[in-house]
C-alpha cells in the first residue's frame, strides 16, 4: 500500500509540474504576441505623438501619413505642450502636415519622456490598427535661436481606439 | 504579282518617313520665349541668392558642366543696370582674371586658365543697389561665354554658350528698408503675416506657382514653407 500511494504522489506530481511548465509556455507565448487593436468603421481613433527628449523646442512639425481609405481626420488636434499652444495642420495627399510654434520672443521647451499633441481620426475601414497605415514621418524641430533640425529620429505616435 | 513586293517596299518606306518626321517633331518642341538655334549650353551658372535685399551682395557660380580643354574665355554677364551692379570677381583655383570691365548692366570677365584644364571658372559678387527700389519679384542674369576649345587634333576654335540663372528680391518697391516675413507688403509683421504663413504651410517649390509669390514666404530657402519660417514670424510680431 505504501509503495503503491508513493507511485501515486510520484505520478501527481510530474503531472502537476507538466502543467506548470505548459502555463508558463503559453503565457510567455501569449505576452509576447502583438496584442491585435481592433477598429470598426466609424469609430475614433486617438493619435498620441510623443518625444523621448526634446530641448529648446520653440516649434515643431511632422506628418501623419494615412491612407484615405481607410481613415479621415476628424479634428481634435491640440497640444499637450502648454507653452506651445498654436498649433495648425494642413492636408496633402496622402498626408496630415501637423505644426505649433510659441509665440514671440521665449525660451524653448525642455523636456524627457513628453507627450507632445493628440488628434483623431475616423476608421472608414474593420481592421487591425497595427496593420492599418497610420504613420508619422518627417519630424522637425525648430530651437529657439531658430535653428532648424530635420528628421529627428526618437519622436513616435501611437495610435488607439477610443472608447 | 511582282509589283506587289514594291508597292510594300513603298508603303513601309512612306511609314518609316512619316515615324520619323513625328518622333523628330515630338523630341524638340519649341515653346515661346525660348532659344531655337545652339545646343545645351556647356556651361552652368548658378546662384543660391534668395529675398536680395537694397545693399545686399550675392554671388553666382561659373562652371564648365565638365573638363573643357580651354584656356581662354570670356564670361559676358548682363543683369538689371537700374537695381544691380557688379562688385568683384573671385576666379577658381589656378585660373587668372586677365581683365574686367562692367558698366551699367554688364560684366566682361577675361580668365586664363592653365593646361587647357578648364571646369570650375569662378565666382561673380554682384550687389542690389544701395538706392534701388526692389519689390517681391525674381530677376534674371544672363552670361553669354566665349572660349577657346582645343580639339582632338590640336586645331582650336571659340565656341559661345549661353545660360541664366535666376534670383529673388524682396521690398516694397520703395527705397525704405524691407521687412523680411511681411508678407503682404504692408511694412509690418503682423498677425495677418502669421495667418497667411500658415495658410502656405507645407507648400513647396513643386507648387505650380511657387516662384511667383510663394518663394517669399520660404524664409529660410530650402524650397518649403515649413515650421521654421513660421517660427520665424511668430518672432517678429509686433
Amino acid at each position: 500500500m505504501g509503495k503503491y500511494t508513493k507511485n501515486k504522489k510520484i505520478i501527481i506530481t510530474a503531472i502537476l509540474c507538466v502543467l506548470v511548465v505548459l502555463i508558463v509556455i503559453l503565457a510567455v507565448i501569449f505576452f509576447r504576441q502583438p496584442k491585435q487593436k481592433l477598429v470598426t468603421a466609424g469609430q475614433n481613433v486617438i493619435i498620441t505623438v510623443t518625444a523621448s527628449s526634446v530641448s529648446d523646442m520653440y516649434g515643431y512639425q511632422f506628418r501623419i501619413n494615412f491612407d484615405p481609405d481607410e481613415f479621415e481626420y476628424a479634428g481634435g488636434l491640440h497640444s499637450k505642450i502648454q507653452d506651445i499652444e498654436t498649433i495648425f495642420a494642413n492636408d496633402f495627399s496622402g498626408y496630415k502636415l501637423v505644426g505649433a510654434t510659441m509665440l514671440g520672443d521665449s525660451a524653448g521647451f525642455t523636456g524627457t519622456d513628453v507627450i507632445v499633441c493628440e488628434m483623431s481620426f475616423i476608421a472608414l475601414k474593420d481592421g487591425d490598427l497595427s496593420e492599418m497605415s497610420l504613420s508619422m514621418s518627417n519630424v522637425g524641430v525648430v530651437k529657439s535661436d531658430l535653428e532648424y533640425i530635420t528628421d529627428i529620429p526618437d519622436w513616435s505616435m501611437n495610435a488607439t481606439v477610443a472608447p | 504579282m511582282r509589283k506587289k513586293p514594291r508597292k510594300i517596299l513603298s508603303l513601309v518606306l512612306i511609314i518609316v518617313m512619316l515615324a520619323s518626321l513625328s518622333v523628330q517633331s515630338l523630341a524638340a518642341p519649341i515653346g515661346p520665349g525660348e532659344e531655337i538655334l545652339g545646343n545645351e549650353s556647356e556651361i552652368n551658372l548658378s546662384t543660391e541668392a534668395h529675398l536680395v535685399k537694397a545693399g545686399d551682395y550675392f554671388t553666382a557660380k561659373t562652371a564648365f558642366k565638365e573638363q573643357t580643354r580651354s584656356n581662354a574665355v570670356v564670361l559676358n554677364f548682363s543683369f538689371d543696370g537700374d537695381l544691380f551692379e557688379y562688385a568683384n570677381y573671385t576666379p577658381a583655383t589656378d585660373v587668372t582674371v586677365v581683365s574686367t570691365e562692367h558698366g551699367d548692366g554688364f560684366a566682361k570677365i577675361n580668365l586664363m586658365v592653365p593646361n587647357y584644364n578648364a571646369e570650375n571658372l569662378g565666382d561673380t559678387m554682384l550687389r542690389a543697389k544701395e538706392d534701388a527700389k526692389l519689390t517681391n519679384a525674381t530677376h534674371i542674369l544672363n552670361l553669354s561665354a566665349d572660349y577657346v576649345v582645343k580639339n582632338q587634333v590640336d586645331s582650336k576654335e571659340i565656341k559661345t554658350a549661353n545660360t541664366s540663372t535666376s534670383f529673388t528680391t524682396r521690398g516694397d518697391g520703395s527705397d525704405g528698408p524691407a521687412v523680411l516675413g511681411d508678407t503682404n507688403d504692408d511694412g509690418i509683421v503682423d498677425l495677418i503675416d502669421f495667418s497667411n504663413m500658415i495658410d502656405w504651410f507645407g507648400f513647396d517649390k513643386s507648387y505650380p506657382d511657387w516662384d511667383t509669390l510663394y518663394t517669399f514666404f520660404d524664409l529660410n530657402n530650402n524650397g518649403e514653407i515649413d515650421i521654421n519660417d513660421i517660427s520665424y514670424v511668430e518672432q517678429l510680431i509686433e
